[in-house]
């Protein structure tokens, strides 16, 4: 046989041999998992991840939501312990260096181009871009126009004509003159920050004070000086009250609705606030924040929910969840993919170009935007401050208290920040990272701990699309000191209210673990929490025993079937939540058996 | 084909194609050397285009910045100049200031307070959107990119702190001026229209944050970072990303390539304005301008053309390398066939050999036999004999012509003596045959020349001897010696035989003298012949610096002509000359000394010279032979036949020994009787002191010759 034949022969051998054995070697051991998994505060972007998967099935996503009582916090706290998911969707960004730390760069892809360049310019951190914003609103006062026609109110248009409305709706009606989000301690503190954005800190002084405030070298009373002395104004003219310690936006909208005020601080809400006003027969309208003098209107925009990936997408290795995740961001940076993103017609898009109309309503506030009265919602900064002087100033504006006290307050926080000494506020301390399962315990152990039943039971949140269901506990505590902003990460919703309890038998109690918590929306979407208990053992129960049952009241709002059938009891969850993880003091694993 | 020839054509084979392997392989490694350096070269000089280009540009760029700060300062000039005292006479300036201006000026012109209020030329104040800009700490200049509030567009900002505060009746302090202007009026030299469309022109930030992009243009990195999203890049040639991050940074010069998305750009980064970076994109097409196709042509036509003559070159070789080969295969097939030739004669000449050698033995055995009458038997076997002689005589001289052991010994000679010694040689065959043999000499006009008459002779003989042979009966030959006048002493003497016999065909003619060349094999069995004669006649003619020519045709006879250059010389009286050998006086009496090892020659010599009337005294051996003559009375041997090969001692030192004894007749003629009949071998015997010398085996006219000549009586005048 010819040389040439017997090598053809070799070689072609050798070659089938390489196509064997490289076609055996993709059959079988393990597909790789390239779902991305997504930390979101909200199921806002739900139609987002709809359309996404819809239009390519090969895209997974594992979301895994938080809807606790410190979503700002815990998020922050995921990011200082650099635990995230794939694809993190937050309501504010970072500090510039936790983002480049722990995110992506996205400033190499086109997509980030279809946003305006003063969005960008907001986003960027040292020429990169590492978040992606989603649609904001504006902030600024909402009001009832047919009611003011009816009143021969008149819309201001200053703070001295504001101050005087005022006076003039005390004067001349029972209602409220205003309603604002006092649930929420940092909606007081946001508040006097944006009255001093009317002026001083929208002027080159106040650009520095700015600075030296952040790194501890000048007073709060130098930048917050102007704001707090219209704060004073607005409590001398009666606008705060109580009542309005307890409101959430929805409740003050409602109010605003129902003719029970004149206006309302529209902080959030501001879809509800549209879907509201669309009922109603009466027209609204709204109009910025004044000032004193000219032209020292002030409009703030809320933060639009911001979208990052993982660094670690961008290692090798990760190649098609990167893929996956950028289709995600591609689609977001569109204004078909903002639109889905868009809570209500009266979220303003941040991409270039963009053909959304605002809605009549929100008008005036747009103008003053666009005139550069207008700026962020200043949060990042002032992080320390926001809840502590929040709180002190809800109590003296609604108490008579020294509202000046507040210079000394944030004096002082930021000092202890500078030196990172903040002693003052550590309430516990937890000994190593927790799962979220173990998280999960605490909060139902915490809820047996009231003492006011047999078993606990609390749900734990798990991700249920199309229904927005928010469970007793929430994320997850990492090893640290517990303060008063991050010690109620693990507690649901509605944390101010009593725990509830409820007198079932044995097998009722098993049934509710069983099918967990049913909730059904109005849409006639139906899912569920499922169910941890502590105390008694519910394997143990006997079916025809009666038992008392602890539920914390975030399983006992609104469309839960728990609602009407729970007993509320004298103690307050947050409060007993506090307690009771200060009463250990130390956390630790065992803590969550 | 022999398998020598077949391996040597398989070498060769194999040698050819690795051969050609190696050449298309190194004319693909040259033409992409070749390739390569060339690219690199254009490489260069577009980079100096671009460079010079981008150099260009952000000079155009910075010289029109430049003019909006002049354009800046006029005003700043003017409302310092004019100073206004209130807000409103302010806003009342800047209106008329606008007024004033071009219809449609591209750039607006406003005023800022310390309290971020603008006061703009159109008689209007808003808030300063950028209170970020206005700190006392920051430049004085700063450039900002920013988009219009009013309809998106992108506008370069221009603000100035002026250098010192106005300060208004109202309170107001103004403090910066600002000059804004579309960023498409003010930069249509970004537009870099050398290089033709497709190209990319940012500006960035020192970080590569992106704040402008020429919007006519297509758009190659649509991100905010230009720098990150060059990131995936590749950068080609010595040029490096961290190289152009650096440039940027440091707001120097960078120019390089870069394969982006499967597409080629020249990239370059200039410093425009004081913090800002020009980065320009052209695609590679642009700036090479067709010279990429252009040199990949004629890259493509010079591999072509080093390609096809490689294919020259090696078919050449090959053409070369087939013609050794068919040379080495004839010289092959020659090599063969003179080996078959060989072979045939070794198989002819043991046939040869045997032949005689069989009438010999078959003679001995039936003279054995019937040893009443021997006679008949005897005489076969002396003709058997001769023929044997004869063929190892052909045999011999052809191993020493081949051999190079034959020398010319020029001396005088007479023609007329060489000839008739000639014929005397075939004289008898010829008889027998009867051939008529002629001699003509009229052609000759000096017949004494200088030559090896020895050679002569035998080239001669050898030639008649053929003619004889291959005549045919009652046929003619004839002998012709001519010369042509001398010059200088030289002339060119011809010697000719003619015959009538068989003739050669031409195809043996051109053959006929190589080495066992015979006519066809029909002829060799009538005409028997080793193949060696005219081989040796050939070898002896150049030897002598002569040429041999043939004319014969097949039934016509055959003419050889020896064409020799030989030096005219006058006669010679020769003393030693032998006169007819024929007519030989009586030698008996001679007391004789014969020393022979060999018992049965020892034998037969000795019956012969005891034949002739000799007496004869043996020795077996040379100490023998010298014991003998020394214990002889003086003069009693005439003669001494001394064979040379002996042990003991051999011939040469026997006469060596003999010629050293204290005797008067140490100087007995002392003739050598040996195999070796070469020149040399006369030379040793001479040497040694011996006379003459007879080869064997003996021929009895020789024999006789030497004792005729050494016989005692004619030296003494006898005869």
């Amino acid at each position: 046989m010819k040389k040439t034949t017997i090598l053809f022969r070799m070689l072609t051998t050798a070659l089938l041999a390489v196509v064997l054995t490289g076609t055996l070697c993709g059959c079988g051991g393990k597909a790789e998992d390239h779902s991305l998994s997504i930390l979101t505060p909200n199921q806002g972007i739900e139609p987002l991840l709809d359309k996404l998967t819809a239009e390519d099935p090969d895209v997974i996503f594992d979301v895994q939501p938080y809807y606790g009582a410190a979503v700002s916090v815990y998020i922050q706290e995921r990011f200082e312990q650099n635990d995230l998911p794939d694809i993190i969707l937050a309501s504010y960004a970072p500090e510039g260096s936790i983002q480049k730390e722990t995110l992506l760069d996205l400033s190499g892809y086109g997509f980030v181009q279809n946003y305006k360049a003063s969005v960008l310019t907001n986003l960027s951190v040292d020429g990169g871009i590492y978040m992606l914003e989603g649609p904001t609103s504006a902030r600024g006062i909402a009001y009832n126009k047919t009611l003011f026609a009816e009143k021969g109110w008149n819309v201001p248009t200053n703070h001295e004509e504001f101050i005087s409305l005022v006076k003039n709706i005390h004067a001349e009606s029972d209602i409220m003159p205003m309603t604002l989000p006092g649930v929420y301690s940092g909606t007081y503190f946001t508040l006097m920050s944006e009255l001093s954005h009317c002026d001083f800190l929208m002027t080159a002084d106040g650009v520095t004070w700015a600075r030296e405030f952040a790194e501890g070298e000048a007073s709060s009373r130098e930048g917050f000086g102007t704001g707090l002395a219209l704060l004073k104004d607005w409590v001398d003219a009666g606008i705060f009250d109580a009542e309005q310690t307890d409101m959430s936006d929805q409740q003050g909208i409602k109010m605003l609705i129902n003719r029970e005020c004149a206006m309302t601080y529209l902080v959030g809400g501001q879809s509800f606030f549209l879907g509201k006003i669309r009922e109603s027969s009466d027209e609204f309208g709204t109009f910025p924040i004044y000032g004193l003098g000219e032209d020292s209107e002030f409009c703030a925009t809320n933060y639009g929910l911001k979208i990052g990936l993982n660094k670690r997408l961008g290692e090798p290795g990760n190649e098609k969840k990167l893929e996956n995740a950028l289709k995600l961001l591609e689609m977001f940076s569109t204004e078909e993919g903002q639109e889905l993103s868009r809570s209500s017609e009266a979220d303003i898009l941040p991409l270039v170009g963009s053909t959304a109309q605002l809605p009549e309503e929100f008008a005036p506030l747009n103008e003053t935007m666009n005139r550069g009265h207008a700026a962020p919602f200043l949060y990042s900064g002032y992080e320390d401050l926001l809840a502590i002087t929040g709180e002190y100033l809800r109590e003296s504006v609604t108490n008579g208290g020294d509202l000046d006290g507040a210079f000394e307050l944030m004096d002082s926080i930021r000092q202890d920040t500078i030196k990172n000494q903040n002693t003052v506020n550590t309430l516990a301390t937890v000994s190593e990272d927790l799962t979220t399962e173990q998280t999960a315990r605490l909060v139902v152990n915490a809820l047996y701990a009231t003492g006011l039943g047999d078993i606990s039971l609390c749900t734990v949140q798990r991700y249920t699309p199309g229904i927005r269901l928010v469970a007793a506990a929430n994320g997850k505590y990492y090893k640290g000191d517990l303060d008063t902003k991050n010690i109620d990460i693990p507690i649901g919703p509605r944390y101010n209210d009593p725990v509830s309890t409820r007198d079932m038998t044995g097998s009722e109690i098993k049934q509710l673990m069983e099918t967990g918590l049913v909730v059904t929306n109005d849409a006639g979407c139906s899912d569920y929490l499922p169910f941890i208990s502590a105390g008694l053992d519910p394997e143990k129960l006997n079916d025809g025993e009666i038992y008392t049952v602890v539920f914390s009241p975030s399983d006992c709002g609104e469309k839960s079937p728990l609602e009407k059938t729970t007993v509320p009891s004298e103690i307050i969850w947050k409060e007993f939540w506090r307690e009771y993880i200060t009463g250990l003091g130390t956390i630790t694993p065992d803590c969550a058996r | 084909m022999s398998d020598k020839i077949k391996k040597t054509a398989s070498h060769k084979r194999n040698y050819i194609f690795p051969l050609m392997l190696v050449a298309v392989v190194l004319v693909l490694v040259l033409s992409i050397l070749f390739a390569s350096s060339l690219d690199e070269q254009l490489y260069i000089q577009r980079l100096y285009s671009m460079e010079q280009n981008v150099k260009k540009s952000s000079e155009l760029v910075n010289l029109s910045i430049k003019n909006e700060w002049e354009k800046l300062h006029q005003l700043v000039y003017t409302i310092q100049r004019f100073p206004a005292r209130s807000t409103q006479e302010l806003l009342d300036n800047l209106v008329d200031m606008s007024q004033n201006s071009e219809a449609h000026s591209p750039w607006t012109f406003s005023c800022i307070d310390s309290g971020s209020s603008s006061y703009n030329w159109e008689g209007t104040v808003t808030r300063w959107p950028l209170p970020k800009m206005l700190p006392t700490d920051l430049p004085d200049h700063q450039i900002a990119i920013r988009e219009s509030n009013t309809d998106g567009t992108e506008q370069m900002l221009f603000l100035q702190r002026l250098p010192q505060p106005i300060l208004l009746n109202d309170g107001v302090t103004l403090t910066h001026v600002a000059l804004t202007i579309d960023m498409n009026i003010l930069l249509p030299e970004l537009e870099v229209s050398s290089f033709g469309a497709g190209n990319s022109t940012y500006i960035t930030k020192t970080d590569g944050t992106r704040l402008y992009h020429q919007t006519s243009n297509t758009e190659v990195l649509p991100a905010y970072n230009v720098i990150t999203a060059l990131n995936n890049a590749e950068f080609l040639y010595d040029t490096t990303y961290e190289a152009l991050v650096d440039a940027v940074e440091r707001q120097d010069f960078f120019t390089g390539e870069i394969l982006l998305e499967d597409m080629r750009y020249f990239v370059s980064s200039a410093p425009v304005a004081e913090r800002w970076a020009m980065v320009l994109f052209i695609p590679e097409e642009n700036v090479s301008g067709g010279t990429t196709e252009l040199v990949q042509k004629l890259i493509l036509q010079m591999a072509g053309i080093a390609f096809a003559l490689s294919v020259v070159l090696i078919l050449f070789m090959r053409l070369n390398a087939r013609r050794t080969l068919e040379a080495q295969q004839t010289a092959l097939r020659e090599a063969e066939r003179a080996s078959r030739s060989k072979s045939e004669f070794l198989s002819n000449m043991s046939h040869d050999i045997r032949t005689p050698l069989n009438g010999i033995m078959g003679m001995c055995h039936l003279a054995i036999r019937d040893y009443d009458d021997p006679s008949g038997y005897l005489n076969k076997i002396d003709q058997s004999s001769h023929q044997l002689m004869l063929l190892i005589n052909d045999i011999l001289d052809m191993s020493r012509i081949e051999q190079g052991k034959v020398e010319v010994r020029t001396a005088p000679l007479d023609i007329h003596v060489l000839l008739r010694g000639c014929i005397t040689n075939i004289e008898a065959l010829a008889r027998q045959k009867n051939i008529e043999v002629r001699v003509d000499t009229g052609g000759l006009i000096d017949c004494w020349a200088e030559s090896d008459e020895l050679l002569l002779n035998q080239i001669l003989t050898n030639l008649l001897g053929n003619a004889v042979k291959f005549t045919p009966e009652k046929g003619a030959i004839t002998l012709r010696a001519a010369q042509e006048s001398p010059q200088n002493g030289v002339a060119l003497y011809t010697f000719e035989v003619r015959d009538t016999g068989i003739g050669m065909s031409a195809e043996f003619v051109a053959r006929m003298f190589e080495p066992f060349s015979q006519e066809n094999s029909d002829s060799r069995t009538q005409y028997k012949g080793t193949g060696l004669g005219l081989s040796i006649v050939k070898s002896l003619v150049e030897k002598l610096q002569g040429d041999i020519l043939v004319e014969s045709a097949p039934g016509k006879g055959s003419r050889f002509s020896v064409i020799l250059p030989m030096t005219v010389t006058l006669p010679v009286q020769d003393s030693e000359a032998f006169g007819e050998l024929s007519d030989q006086g009586t030698v008996t009496g001679m007391h004789v000394l014969l020393a022979e090892d060999n018992e049965l020659n020892r034998l037969i010599a000795s019956d012969i010279l005891e034949e002739l009337g000799l007496i004869v005294d043996t020795a077996a051996d040379g100490q023998q032979a010298v014991d003998r003559f020394a214990a002889s009375a003086e003069g009693q041997y005439h003669i001494i036949f001394m064979d040379l090969r002996m042990p003991v001692m051999d011939g040469l030192a026997a006469a060596r020994a003999i010629r050293c004894l204290p005797r008067s007749d140490a100087n007995v003629p002392i003739v050598a009787m040996t195999a070796d009949a070469f020149a040399e071998d006369v030379e040793k015997t001479r040497a040694a002191g011996m006379n003459d010398h007879l080869a064997k085996p003996l021929d009895l006219g020789r024999l006789k010759a030497v004792l005729y000549k050494y016989h005692p009586d004619r030296k003494r005048g006898g005869n």
